[in-house]
């Protein structure tokens, strides 16, 4: 039988056999071949050549790639030869490529198998256009890039024969002006890269060979991401965990956006390796978390005592050959020596944790080197008076962006609403001006003793705090000057405050204003700023009535030189507005805001900015009081016209249209409508600002509450994070702002009945709060109340009610009798008594808080109509039908009063 | 074709609808072709993409990725298999017009896109064998087309021709074997 004979039935037969035999081998599988081919000779023929021509191989061999992803012989036109390297992203292998007369040795990188989805080869096939554009001789070149027959990405380089960096340099014994020098070339590669917006991301020793001709080549641009990237997509934005984490920066372990100073960072890492034989922090503690807090949170000590402690001193020439005779402590020491200094202080500027602090590129980075090299003086150093003030500028201008507001919500009740954001949103424009002063001021110091101190070795970290005290000290020797003296303690007052420092800041306001009281006369206007200054202090540390006192002082003085309707008086009542829902006058706050509306109006026309930013606040006031139709009307108004009169991208609008999002979000019917506003306003700040601005706050925030309430917790908690990483980033951990996102945090996942978490969260955050703002703090007694109330979730219903109780002290000692509060405070004990059985005292607690709240706000307040709730529940578990059912209409809103 | 249509057929695929399938086959041709055009006329024919890489692409220039599910994804890939190839024979025929001659040696042909550019001849016989194998069994042709015109592994041909990879890797070594012997003897 001819192959040409071959039937579709046939060609089965003949296949089944053909894999049977496949199945053994040698003798075995010619017995096999003979037992079932008695009789058909054909079949044995054919099946036999089949099995030859499965052996021989021929034209049609696997695809390219190979079916087997294990261990692929060929990507592409490349015949693999050994793996050479094992990254984050997948394994690199010497590969070949053979053409018409030379064959090509490439370093060939195969992405893993699972990063392999279209989505990451779109945007590699995107990288790999940019790598192609990349030449430079201290950059591996990139030769070719695909995909494999099994879809795997895969990059070809430039194959380098070198040697590690770190083994380099020790195996040749370089001297410290050697090791420099190859530093300053990886520098030169980076920096081309970076003029190509092409950001490495994973600089370490083991990504740079240096050739034997003695250059050093970068490899692996292969995580390279493009600056200029601008793909809405968070994902393509942020870095993942595809970096090193013994040589990543922090903002690359807490997943934000990478930029030049993130080589800037890995390049202080490769240079503290290089210089002392070791990393600047050991970052092998277990999972993810653990790494990110190591590298976000320890500083690094100086190169020079690293070295100077001498365990492994790397084998760096001119301290070890030359001193053979002395000893290793010697060694150590004249290493020491060298590294000390200068080179401290341009390593540890390349490692500040916040990229802000970091040299601005790598040409700078490089240039302090150089200078060291030429025995320039380092700019690092020689500007390091400079460098610090314009750090607490820097620091300062964004506390004032949005921190100001943050912590201003914060003294207001962790249960932080709308309103106490929108009277923030005052505060900055308040804070700005007091910027304006203190940036005056600050230049007035530095012009005054700038050159006075440049000795200071420790020029890395000094935190604002510092040199608040330094300016301190100067102020002490203006006595001759009292009235500037005033106006420096101003600025420290204020920036001390938006530090949450808000006993520091009395005592300075309070001696500004003694100053001003001493040297003016008591009606100048001088003086009444000052006692608004210090009322806020004192609104802070919660002396509200003190506060009031000394704001209508300084509303007489200025209604007196300034007249009733000028727009200076409206500063002090504004200020004074804001201070009323503190001693629970509510209607007051309302009135006041309408009186500042209209003196500007007045003053300023209807399309004025500081005009809808009254409107904002009448509006947040009106919500404040339960009337949530006046509220919207007022605040759709501010929108209108800011759209109108802004343009539609402009962060006021965003601000307005945060505040109506708000408002129409805490109703349930208009909550997607209300997100829906959210949602344009960030995207708009986030145009403006970039994704990881703490001016996106306000807006992310709101959001998050949104989230929570219609339940998508795991978007609200990734928000809640995210907000967290921003503000340790910009204000570090102690900062009130910083321990609010925490409880937030907190209450998205008690939301999400995670309790043992929020619990541990709330218990640091508590702590924190203690230390920050005193233990007899409203806002410390509301850190308790969610304490309480996650420990309560979880059945421990006494240890609660303990807390709760302590809580409800605080409150009543330090609020006013009819503050909300107080009858928030008491309605959550009450819910426990009701748990525990007891409900006479739940009755008590119960209507001694409806009964205030009713006094004090709108029929229609959400508070009110939930305490009603929980008193018809009593009502209907002790058996009193009647009024459960009154107060069960009460509470759903619909029964006449 | 506008681009939402494109995307709601495949959507329709991935939920089993071969017909939206058939509909969608026109668009999609369209836009492989133009790309292996593209791809053929390239100076250096080994720095090309492989023939997933074209369909990947096509895939990609005509939906919004994340929208369709693997599923939907297989069948596409198992209908550009065959395009593939009848776009590849094609250049193949004309290269050979162009050529006259061309290599006679037999090397493996590791990137069916190289083996058109410069090999056409042997692509040509290839393609002659597969004929014949259809004959004997369309699947074992699909699976090759698969395999050896998309490029794709053993998985993805498994979820495109609705079969398990097992078949897919018996088949595909028989019916190797049969190519193998049809063009070397």
């Amino acid at each position: 039988m001819s192959r040409d004979a071959l039937t579709p039935a046939r060609w089965a037969q003949v296949l089944e056999v053909f894999h049977e035999a496949l199945t053994r081998e040698g003798p075995e599988r010619t017995q096999f071949l003979t037992a079932t081919s008695a009789g058909d000779p054909d079949l044995a023929r054919e099946v036999r050549s089949l099995l030859d021509a499965h052996e021989r191989g021929g034209p049609v061999g696997e695809p390219a790639a190979g079916a087997d992803p294990v261990l692929p012989q060929w990507v592409g036109p490349y015949r693999l030869i050994r793996e050479i390297g094992q990254g984050g992203m997948g394994t690199v292998y010497l590969a070949t490529r053979e053409g018409e007369g030379f064959t090509q040795t490439v370093a060939l990188k195969l992405l893993r198998a699972d990063s392999a989805d279209a989505r990451t080869a779109a945007r590699l096939a995107a990288e790999r256009r940019i790598l192609a554009r990349l030449e430079h001789p201290g950059i591996a070149r990139f030769v070719d890039g695909g995909t494999t027959g099994t879809g795997q990405p895969y990059v070809a380089m430039e194959y380098v024969e070198g040697t590690p960096l770190l083994e380099y340099c020790n195996r040749r014994r370089l001297g410290v002006r050697e090791r420099l020098e190859l530093a300053l070339q990886v520098c030169d590669a980076v920096q081309y890269a970076h003029g190509q917006l092409v950001v490495h991301r994973d600089l370490k020793p083991a990504n740079i060979q240096v050739t034997v001709d003695g250059r050093p080549k970068l490899l692996d641009f292969g995580v390279a991401k493009l600056l200029d990237d601008s793909a809405p997509d968070a994902q393509l934005t942020h870095t993942g965990l595809w970096a090193t984490p013994s040589y990543a920066s922090p903002e690359q372990m807490q997943q934000q956006p990478v930029s030049v100073l993130t080589d800037v960072y890995a390049l202080g890492v490769v240079l503290y390796e290089l210089l002392t034989g070791r990393l600047p922090y050991r970052v092998d503690a277990g999972s993810i978390a653990d790494m990110a807090r190591v590298v976000c949170e320890v500083i690094p000590e100086r190169p020079s005592v690293v070295v100077a402690r001498g365990q492994d001193e790397p084998p760096i020439a001119g301290f070890t050959s030359e001193m053979e005779t002395t000893g290793r402590r010697s060694r150590s020491r004249a290493l020491a020596r060298r590294l000390s200094g200068d080179l401290d202080t341009i390593v540890l500027k390349a490692l500040a944790k916040e990229p802000g602090r970091r040299y601005g590129s790598v040409e700078q980075l490089a240039e302090d080197v150089r200078r060291h090299l030429d025995g320039r003086p380092v700019l690092a150093r020689r500007d390091s008076i400079g460098y610090r003030t314009s750090k607490f500028v820097r620091r300062h201008r964004l506390a004032v962006g949005a921190v100001a507001l943050l912590a201003v919500s914060l003294v207001a009740g962790v249960a932080a609403t709308a309103w106490q954001a929108s009277v923030a949103a005052r505060e900055r424009d308040r804070a700005q001006d007091a910027l304006r002063r203190s940036e005056e001021v600050t230049a007035f110091l530095i012009d005054l003793f700038g050159a006075a101190n440049t000795a200071e070795s420790e020029t890395d970290t000094l935190a604002a705090r510092a040199i608040l005290r330094r300016g301190l000290d100067r102020v002490e020797q203006l006595d001759e000057l009292p009235l500037v003296q005033a106006s420096m303690l101003d600025a420290l007052g204020l920036a001390l405050i938006q530090l949450g420092q808000f006993e520091g800041s009395r005592e300075l306001l309070g001696r500004s204003l003694a100053l001003r009281e001493r040297e003016l006369s008591a009606d100048d206007p001088d003086v009444a700023l000052s006692l608004r200054y210090m009322a806020r202090a004192l609104r802070y540390l919660g002396e509200y009535h003190r506060a009031d006192t000394l704001l209508r002082q300084a509303l007489a003085i200025d209604e007196a030189a300034f007249g009733p309707d000028d727009p200076r008086v409206a500063e002090t009542l504004a200020e004074l507005a804001f201070l009323m829902p503190y001693l629970a006058r509510i209607d007051e706050t309302v009135q006041l805001y309408r009186q500042v509306l209209d003196i500007r109006r007045r003053a300023f026309g209807p399309d004025h900015p500081s005009v809808t930013a009254a409107m904002i606040t009448v509006g947040l006031a009106l919500r404040r009081k339960g009337d949530w139709s006046g509220a919207e009307a007022m605040l759709s108004d501010a929108v209108a016209v800011r759209r109108r009169t802004l343009g539609p991208e402009h962060p006021q609008v965003a601000q307005a249209l945060i505040y109506l999002g708000q408002l129409l979000s805490a109703t349930e019917a208009r909550r997607d409508e209300g997100e829906r506003l959210l949602r344009e306003a960030t995207a708009i700040l986030e145009r403006l600002y970039g994704p990881n601005d703490l001016r996106l706050n306000h807006g992310l925030s709101a959001l998050a509450d949104v989230l929570t309430a219609r339940g998508a917790f795991q978007e609200a908690e990734r928000l809640r994070r995210r907000l967290l990483a921003m503000h340790l980033e910009v204000l570090g951990p102690d900062h009130p702002s910083t321990i609010l996102t925490r409880e937030y945090l907190a209450g998205v996942l008690a939301d999400e009945g995670r309790y043992a978490e929020a619990e541990a969260i709330r218990r640091t955050t508590l702590a924190q709060l203690q230390r920050a703002m005193g233990p007899r703090h409203t806002v410390t007694a509301g850190s308790m109340v969610e304490l309480a109330r996650v420990i309560a979730a979880q059945g421990r219903r006494a240890e609660a009610e303990r807390l709760m109780r302590e809580a409800l002290a605080i409150r009543e000692a330090v609020l006013e009798p009819r503050h909300n509060h107080i009858s928030l405070t008491r309605v959550e004990l009450a819910r426990l008594r009701m748990a525990a059985g007891d409900y006479v005292e739940a009755e008590s607690l119960l209507t001694r808080a409806v009964a205030t709240m009713t006094a004090t706000s709108e029929p229609m307040h959400p508070d009110l109509r939930m305490a009603e709730g929980v008193l018809a529940e009593l009502y209907a578990a002790t058996g009193r039908a009647a009024e459960a059912a009154r107060y069960r209409t009460l509470a759903a809103g619909s029964a006449p009063r | 074709m506008p681009e939402a249509d494109i995307t709601q057929m495949l959507l329709e695929l991935s939920g089993g609808n071969r017909e939206a399938m058939d509909r969608l086959l026109p668009a999609i041709y369209e836009q492989l072709r133009g790309m292996a055009r593209r791809e053929l006329r390239r100076e250096r024919p080994g720095h090309t993409l492989t023939p997933t890489g074209l369909v990947h692409e096509a895939y990609l220039k005509l939906v919004q990725l994340e929208r369709v599910d693997w599923r939907g994804r297989a069948h596409f890939f198992g209908a550009c298999a065959q395009e593939m190839r009848r776009v590849l024979i094609s250049h193949a025929r004309k290269k050979k017009a162009d050529k006259r001659g061309g290599g006679v040696s037999p090397v493996t042909l590791d990137n069916v896109l190289v083996a058109a550019e410069s090999r056409p001849q042997e692509l040509l016989a290839l393609d002659e064998a597969l004929v014949k194998l259809e004959a004997l069994s369309k699947r074992q042709a699909r699976i090759v087309e698969c395999r050896f015109f998309a490029g794709m592994s053993v998985e993805e041909t498994a979820a495109a021709l609705e079969i398990s990879p097992a078949t897919v890797k018996r088949e595909w070594t028989a019916a190797r074997a049969w190519l193998n012997r049809e063009l070397t003897t």
